[in-house]
């Protein structure tokens, strides 16, 4: 079987020559469908980097990276946000709402970023909202919710696409035990249930419990795990 | 070979759209319009501008297109009815200008034409030929183009057709993101509205006046009714100075398709009463026939029933004029440094930077110096339908004076205006258009730098830089489209203002006035957009990331 993501020997680097940083260095990972993979590592050890070039979002100074057996590496600046918005699902640490749009608008924003916006984009907000707990929250602005409730609007904002894959980046380190839980919970959910691939960027030790697999990285190196 | 087709292809192409179909449109619109829109004009401004526009727009869609055939399709343009010509695209071309529909070439093409035909003012072309032309392209498409490419790309194609339109971009219902946006800081938005509003008005205002000058400037000439004007060899328009020998209006009576002519004075001087001081031109006209007086009066003196009635110690004097010096029938003023009685007061005689006094010709040839031997213009109505120039070479050739139709003094006296007033007006449609640009910058600007985060997360989500401009320039829009009614509504009040309580001012708001306004308007939203749009481009979507 294919694995969605798949990186060889990625590199990246920040600055030029003597006040050059290798942010990520030589990292090699896939994850199969529906895997739950999680990313240790302490603050600064490339983590956020990693993410940021398999989200698409950095372009690797060297190796290769495939998403759904597809290289990605060579495509252009526009391609590549029409391949973000197709098929990886982010949530972030400070969730990212948009400050002016309610709950159910944060999740059918995405749609607009396809090239033909699929039907019925507002129900299936509802929907995937609906499913986070969050049926009766749909018209609040993210400045009435809770970071519980802003994070699960992120999760269903990750999700509206259908993506096969999400990449979190510290989803948990701004909420309590429950939330934790009741995150932690969805992200299992969207690999066992729709085969998402999963890759969390985390220091919470206690999200454990959840993954298929750990990794952990250092110095922009894979220490442990494959 | 290969290269033989693709110049052969080229040169087809060349032939066939560059010459034949545009020359086909154009000239069969041409005789359409001669034979069912003989009155119908498309001249004007407006027409050109949106012309232009369509020109530019074309051009750039349909080289954008070409180019991504050429350089990602690998191939060229020329396949007609399945016979290939130059080499085909051997590649699916699905971005750029595909992205939004599946024939730019062709979308660009039409608009070029359709561009073309506005600018050259054929609504034949325009009504029927690029219909016309619309409807052959989409049979042709449907028939022919569209079942080779699915033959040739197979479901590829089938998926691309499925998620791009034909020709027009599906009306997709988005986030009202830009709305929320502007929405979202209500101060900051009432004070963009209220400067766009500001920057329309000024625009508005400024060309509402300058019509209003252009039409008031010629109030008298257009009123005299006079065909043709005599004046003194080498002047041409109401303001030089001008003397001609009363015997030439005998002279020009005389001539063949002249049925009368009369001679009045003209000449500028200063009114001061009360304090006031004005620049007023005072007219010498024949109280015998009325010819060359005011047309309309208001209040008169008892006794004076209608312009042929004035005596000559009397003075009429335009209405504003009088209320300016506090001046009503029956009161005295020193014109010339003699005495006359204000008989009455004369409507629709005010023009930009003087008004209208009107004495009998009689009075007036005892006070210039020379005035019994000499008029300073001579009024002419022709009796036949000779042409004017025909029966202005008469004149020049009979008393070697200066003839001029109504319409050519009038035209020449807008010139003589605009030689002053338009460079004055101008600076201010610009300031107008500078400030209605720096509010609506600002204001994106600064918004932009506010939310700079939530755009990353917007470009780390998908968003492409097309989306953001996209969302800038509805922000811009939104804000426009408000200050542009605001800025409408107060350029009436402020016209309506002039009209009615400025003496010597018109203003005159028209449809063809709105129209350019609106096209500045549009203008200023456009380039509002460039430098939050840079800022946005420099934008990296790791700002997402940033806790």
């Amino acid at each position: 079987m294919t694995p969605v993501i798949e990186a060889q020997e990625l590199t990246h680097s920040f600055g030029k020559e003597e006040q050059r940083v290798i942010a990520v260095n030589g990292f090699s990972l896939h994850i199969d469908a529906g895997e739950l993979v999680i990313l240790m590592g302490p603050s600064g050890s490339g983590k956020t980097t990693l993410l940021a070039l398999l989200g698409c979002l950095l372009r690797p100074t060297s190796g290769r990276l495939r998403l759904l057996g597809k290289e990605v590496s060579t495509l252009s600046s526009g391609s590549l946000a029409q391949l973000r918005a197709e098929t990886i699902g982010f949530v972030f640490q400070s969730f990212n709402l948009l400050s002016a749009l309610r709950a159910w608008e944060n999740v059918a924003l995405v749609g607009d970023f396809l090239l033909q916006r699929p039907v019925g984009v507002r129900a299936r907000a509802m929907e995937l909202l609906e499913q986070v707990g969050l049926g009766h929250r749909v018209d609040h602005l993210p400045a009435d919710l809770s970071a519980g409730e802003k994070q699960r609007v992120a999760f269903a904002r990750a999700l509206l696409n259908n993506p096969p894959i999400i990449l979190a980046d510290e989803p948990t380190a701004n909420l309590d035990a429950d939330n934790r839980a009741v995150i932690a919970d969805l992200l299992r959910r969207a690999a066992d249930q729709q085969s998402v691939s999963v890759l969390v960027a985390t220091h919470d030790e206690r999200l454990q419990d959840w993954a298929d697999r750990i990794l952990r990285i250092e110095d922009g190196q894979l220490r442990d795990g494959t | 070979m290969r290269t033989f087709r693709i110049i052969l292809g080229i040169g087809l192409d060349l032939l066939l759209f560059g010459l034949l179909v545009p020359g086909a449109t154009i000239l069969g619109g041409k005789r359409l319009d001669a034979v069912f829109f003989p009155s119908l004009s498309l001249d004007h401004l407006f027409f050109d501008l949106t012309g232009i526009a369509l020109i530019v727009w074309g051009a750039v869609w349909f080289f954008l297109a070409a180019r991504l055939l050429i350089t990602e399709g690998r191939g060229f343009l020329t396949e007609l009815f399945g016979f290939r010509i130059s080499p085909v695209p051997e590649r699916l071309v699905t971005r750029g200008p595909f992205a939004v529909h599946r024939h730019p070439v062709c979308i660009g093409y039409l608009a070029l034409l359709a561009g073309l035909s506005l600018i050259l003012g054929s609504l034949g072309s325009l009504a029927v030929g690029i219909p016309l032309l619309f409807a052959l392209t989409y049979s042709y498409l449907r028939l022919f183009e569209e079942p080779g490419l699915q033959k040739r790309f197979g479901s590829d194609y089938r998926l691309y057709a499925g998620r791009v339109p034909l020709f027009w971009p599906a009306k997709r219902r988005r986030i009202p993101l830009a709305f929320r946006n502007l929405h979202g800081d209500r101060i900051r938005f009432s004070v963009n509205v209220l400067g766009v509003s500001f920057a329309i008005l000024l625009i508005c205002f400024q060309l509402s006046i300058l019509k209003g000058t252009r039409s008031q400037i010629t109030t008298y000439i257009d009123h005299t009714g006079a065909d043709i004007w005599v004046m003194q060899q080498g002047v041409d328009d109401f303001i030089a100075t001008s003397a001609l020998p009363r015997k030439a209006v005998q002279d020009l009576e005389k001539l063949d398709g002249v049925d009368r002519a009369v001679g009045i004075y003209a000449v500028y001087t200063l009114l001061k009463t009360n304090r006031v001081k004005s620049r007023v031109y005072v007219i010498g006209y024949d109280t015998r026939s009325g010819d060359g007086g005011p047309w309309k009066l208001g209040r008169t003196l008892p006794h004076l029933k209608n312009s042929r009635e004035l005596k000559d110690n009397e003075v009429l004097l335009d209405q504003d004029l009088a209320q300016r010096h506090r001046l009503e029938p029956g009161d005295t003023l020193s014109l010339f440094g003699r005495t006359f009685t204000v008989a009455g007061l004369t409507l629709e005689t005010m023009s930009i930077g003087s008004q209208y006094a009107f004495l009998s010709r009689e009075a007036f040839g005892r006070i210039v110096p020379g005035g019994e031997f000499s008029f300073t213009h001579i009024l002419l109505w022709k009796s036949k339908e000779i042409p004017d120039d025909v029966i202005i070479r008469r004149i020049e050739a009979a008393t070697r004076l200066t003839g001029l139709t109504r319409a050519r003094l009038a035209d020449n006296m807008r010139e003589f205006l605009g030689m002053f007033m338009l460079p004055l007006l101008m600076v201010g449609v610009v300031m107008g258009f500078l400030v209605g640009c720096i509010t609506i910058g600002i204001t994106l600007y600064t918004s932009t730098l506010e939310r700079f985060r939530e755009y990353g997360t917007l470009k780390a989500l998908g968003a492409t830089d097309r989306y953001l401009y996209g969302l800038l320039l509805r922000q811009a829009l939104f804000s426009l489209s408000l200050g542009t009614a605001l800025g409408f509504g107060l350029a009436l009040l402020a016209d309506h203002f002039i009209n009615q309580w400025v003496p010597g001012m018109t203003a005159g708001l028209d449809v063809a006035i709105t129209i350019q306004t609106i096209v500045a308007g549009l203008a200023m939203a456009l380039f509002s957009t460039a430098l939050p749009m840079w800022r946005l481009l420099q934008l990296d979507p790791l700002e997402a990331f940033r806790a």
